[in-house]
């Protein structure tokens, strides 16, 4: 057994550029994801209003504001693109409620920082608080729900979103159980189909140095491109660490991933949980910068829209998702007379994509049809035949038990030998 | 108490109509699961879609609270339309969005369903209405409301539950006594193997999201009879919770599917009725997490490849 | 049955059941393997071997039975828990995470015995860069039997990986778990001659290096030239046991495999 000849590389041979094109897109995820390109990328993002600003301090362009909105709105929809990636593109669990916790984020904030519960608390104990709460619901859903195989736990949050979204329409008056109302006929926590008004934006200087005054779209622009810079970095050194790998080998192969020492539910916990509070801090900053809390936070549609954004940009691809936040925000904006196509598009562009190219533009996970790999020949070769006889799995235990009974790998994605 | 015993029967009726709904719309979820290990997100809205079809036909054919051909004939046309109408998108869907998928990740057509469903929503608000539409049932069905002793049920309450029973009995038969019941049967075991017995595999699949589709979309014209009014989003959460039933019956049970359906409309009905009707829908929520916890199977073991 | 006397006990299984509605899987299965053992599990396709595997590992709940590794019981445990405990094992038909590269697939194997969260990962905290770093190093230790053969792949995907260079990732993850006893489920499956020997001595290795191996394998002369001891199983049942020549010859493992009438030829 000798040594592999040493590759043969002519190092004038191949441009760095072409050699990027070709390495295909988990090439092009590299290369997007490391320092030298994020950097750079997120200082030009926040130099961005104040270039726009000057160009409009210096011609007759006064669109300067209307910018800074949609790619604000862009950036909070780039932050939950990416906190979706994590529970969906690292670890695999589809989260179709995921909405549903950027809505609870954002009343969570808007009851304890507007004249609803005449609470009005300072921004850090806030944060606290949202954190708290959205964590709760998440390990309140998480716990019975990550038992579950794939497509169980997909409809149980859908379910939960649904659930959230008609309590909240509910509770602008006292809960009635059994002829019973649970407090007084006063008790208006939600404000119902209205929503929660007149929330308390963040207490911050109106100027900073250097800048001078800074409106208030600006400053809530930084924030969110502070926020998605912070996910980001977190995010990526996640995955390449013991946490990502885990998820990631949850994703491909759980049986496998547990007979290495993962203890999956746990992790898919963490993931879920992780997703869920990064997207209730992010409807925390959006209640302070709208001044409002909605009930449209809690849409299903939301979350599809954001699954599209994810799925077209790539599922586990951070700048992939970014891109598919461009992709879904700006346009709607600018062709505003087509706004009420909007969920036809967005509905018919998921469909096209997972047909056609389901790994999306920059994706890294392959969730392409396989070609019979797997199938006859393991079921050829397997020990035992005794599916025919046992109980459609629900759980990952009884899965785990018909998988290990044929032999056979139940996700198997494309294997490119 | 004595308030419970009194609305108790009228409840339990309201219930086993309530339960015939989602035990017709469990049916075709069940199906599809058994062929295909998947669950159809865009089922509930298949069944909106053939709801808009009977309220489309219904508005052709009545003016001003008169049919322009007999009262039968309209009902027969509605149904036909509906339930071929409904029967036809669901292969579509199946041709186009998840046959593509069928081999892949098992994430993938699930993505897929919930793109569906949003697309059926969408396109329904859009271009045909985004405000609930009536039916002018007065028209078409006799609006006679039975009474024995003091429980009252609309006659088209009953013919919903009583058309679930009959089809649900029709559905069996279909499956277990004919050939190509046993077909669809084999299918569901194992797909591979169906296709060494010389299955066609495609077609079996083709057929059973047309019989789910279809009875989807009776779903939809009898509910549309029976409430006179539909909208985009009726299919949403009655799709969710015909799942819920589904899954207590035990998925992919036939039997179990209606059985699962007819329980939970009545405990959805008791709730309702005696605890909040606010709180309804989160209690068929906590219902599905319960099953799901407890007893995954549901109440039927057996699923539907094997003798029921 | 027999026993090398002084040779401490890694694994010891009694009465192991497994029925699957009426089919029995695995019949009151009973074994032991010694420290620094090689045994093979043999028996033709359907005997139960894989399931007996299974069962130890935890991925199967066993109906009946004892599985006690160096003394603890593990029936009960989940399996991440037995994998913890010492276990560790490769799949028949090569489970290596395909989106993961090579270096990520071994550094899996660490997972159970490294200690780092999410919060020390983005702060830098130095315990969670003292286990990253012992997780980096135990790769290349786990790598250091294959000799280059994984070195140059090592930050590529394991599904672009070649067969043989998948079997060897599968190997090294399991390595990497420092495991007490190794379960290797056909470790030569689908290899040709040349990589046969090199999985032979790849085998050895490993039990100079400390490991108790328990395999199940169908290439018996790969079987008979490296085992200590041989376990026959049919239908669920071990019907022989012994040093690899007496199993061989065993009459009642010629009729398992081809037949009676060969049996009495």
């Amino acid at each position: 057994m000798s040594a592999q000849p040493a590759p043969l590389e002519s190092v004038a041979a191949v441009h760095p550029l072409k050699r990027l094109w070709e390495s295909g897109p988990s090439g092009w995820n590299h290369a997007l994801t490391r320092p030298v390109v994020l950097i750079p990328f997120f200082i030009f993002a926040a130099l961005v209003p104040l270039g726009l600003q000057y160009v409009e301090d210096n011609s007759s362009w006064t669109d300067a504001q209307f910018w800074t909105l949609i790619l604000a709105n862009c950036a909070m929809y780039a932050c939950l693109a990416v906190a979706l990636n994590l529970v969906v593109g690292y670890a695999g669990l589809l989260n179709l409620g995921f909405i549903a916790f950027f809505g609870i984020g954002s009343y969570a904030y808007a009851l304890v920082a507007s004249d609803q519960l005449h609470q009005h608390y300072p921004l850090w104990t806030a944060l606290l608080v949202v954190m708290a709460v959205t964590l709760a619901f998440a390990l309140l859903v998480g716990v019975p729900a990550l038992r579950l195989r794939g497509d169980y736990l997909a409809i149980v949050t859908l379910g939960f979103g649904l659930i959230m979204r008609d309590v909240i329409l509910d509770l602008d008056r006292p809960p009635v159980l059994a002829g019973h109302q649970f407090g007084p006929d006063t008790l208006n926590l939600t404000g119902g189909t209205n929503g929660i008004h007149q929330v308390d934006p963040f207490n911050l200087p109106s100027s900073l140095p250097l800048i001078g005054p800074v409106p208030h779209f600006r400053m809530y622009y930084w924030i969110f491109i502070g926020f998605l810079a912070l996910s980001v970095y977190c995010v990526l050194r996640w995955r390449n660490s013991r946490t990502g790998r885990a998820w990631v080998a949850i994703r491909d192969d759980e049986l496998a991933a547990r007979a290495m020492g993962v203890n999956t539910f746990k992790y898919r916990l963490l993931a879920f949980a992780t997703s869920a509070v990064m997207a209730g801090v992010v409807g925390m900053i959006d209640a302070a910068f709208i001044f409002n809390a909605f009930p449209g936070n809690f849409d299903v549609q939301q979350t599809v829209t954001i699954f599209i954004m994810v799925i077209l940009g790539g599922l586990g691809s951070i700048p992939g998702a970014i891109l598919g936040a461009i992709a879904f925000t700006v346009p709607p904006f600018l062709l505003q007379q087509f706004v009420f196509y909007k969920y036809l598009v967005v509905s018919i562009v998921l469909i096209a994509v997972m047909v056609f190219r389901p790994e999306g533009l920059l994706g890294t996970v392959s969730i392409r049809p396989r070609k019979t790999m797997g199938g006859t020949l393991e079921l050829l070769t397997a020990e035992s035949a005794v599916e025919a006889s046992e109980l459609p799995a629900v759980t990952d235990t009884e899965v785990a038990d018909l998988e290990a009974a044929a032999g056979a790998i139940v996700e198997d994605p494309e294997w490119k030998v | 108490m004595d308030y419970f015993l009194q609305n108790f029967p009228q409840q339990l009726v309201n219930g086993l109509e309530l339960g015939s709904l989602y035990a017709l719309i469990a049916l075709g979820y069940t199906l599809i699961y058994g062929i295909l290990e998947m669950l159809n997100f865009a089922h509930g809205d298949v069944y909106m879609v053939g709801a808009f079809l009977a309220a489309g036909v219904a508005g052709l054919l009545v003016h001003n609270e008169v049919a322009a051909v007999p009262a039968g004939l309209a009902v027969a046309l509605m149904m036909l339309v509906a339930v071929g109408g409904a029967g036809l998108l669901g292969v579509g869907i199946e041709r186009i969005a998840y046959r593509p998928l069928r081999n892949a990740n098992r994430l993938a057509p699930l993505i897929t369903a919930i793109g569906v469903s949003l697309f059926l929503e969408s396109a329904v608000q859009v271009w045909v209405s985004p405000a609930p539409v009536l039916v002018p049932s007065n028209a078409l069905v006799p609006q006679t409301v039975l009474r024995v002793a003091n429980v009252v049920t609309p006659l088209t309450g009953l013919t919903l539950f009583v058309a679930a029973v009959a089809l649900m009995v029709a559905l069996d038969a279909f499956v277990f006594r004919t050939r190509f019941g046993s077909a669809m049967r084999a299918t569901a075991q194992d797909r591979e193997a169906a296709t060494f017995m010389g299955i066609d595999v495609d077609r079996v699949i083709l057929v059973t999201f047309f019989v789910a589709s279809a009875l989807a979309g009776m779903g939809g014209v009898l509910f549309g009879l029976r409430y006179a009014s539909v909208d985009f989003f009726m299919g949403y959460l009655l799709g969710i919770k015909a799942f819920t039933a589904a899954v207590i019956g035990g998925i992919g049970n036939i039997r179990g599917a209606m059985v699962g359906g007819l329980l939970l409309g009545v405990l959805e009905s008791l709730v309702g009725g005696f605890i909040s009707s606010q709180f309804q829908d989160t209690f068929v929520f906590l219902a599905l997490i319960t099953v799901l916890l407890i007893r995954p199977q549901g109440l039927f073991r057996q699923p539907l490849t094997d003798r029921a | 049955m027999e026993s090398v006397s002084g040779r401490k006990s890694v694994l010891e299984v009694r009465g192991l059941m497994r029925r699957f509605g009426g089919l029995t899987a695995v019949d009151r299965f009973d074994v032991d393997v010694n420290e620094g053992e090689i045994v093979s599990l043999v028996g033709p396709n359907g005997a139960g071997k894989t399931t007996v595997f299974n069962l130890i590992s935890g991925v199967l709940r066993p109906t009946a039975g004892s599985v006690r590794l160096l003394g603890r019981e593990l029936v009960g445990l989940p399996a991440h828990r037995i994998t913890h405990q010492g276990v560790a094992r490769t799949f028949q038909n090569i489970r290596v995470f395909p989106q993961l590269t090579v270096r990520e697939n071994i550094l899996l194997g660490t997972h159970h015995w490294t200690r780092s969260g999410m919060l020390g990962s983005v702060t830098f905290w130095p315990s969670t860069l003292r286990a990253e770093r012992a997780a980096q190093a135990e790769v290349h230790t786990a790598i250091d039997l294959f000799r280059e053969r994984l070195e140059a792949r090592l930050d590529d995907p394991a599904f672009s990986l070649s067969y043989a260079n998948r079997r060897r990732t599968e190997m090294a993850r399991a390595l990497a778990a420092r495991p007490k006893l190794l379960l290797l489920d056909e470790p030569a499956a689908g290899m040709n001659p040349y990589e046969r020997i090199e999985v032979a001595g790849l085998i050895r290795s490993m039990r100079d290096r400390g490991l108790t191996i328990f395999l199940i394998e169908h290439h018996m002369p790969l079987v008979m030239e490296i085992s200590d001891r041989v376990i026959v199983m049919d239908h669920g049942v071990k019907i022989a046991e012994g040093l690899p020549k007496e199993v061989h010859s065993n009459p009642r493992v010629v009729e398992a495999y081809l037949g009676r009438r060969a049996a009495s030829a």
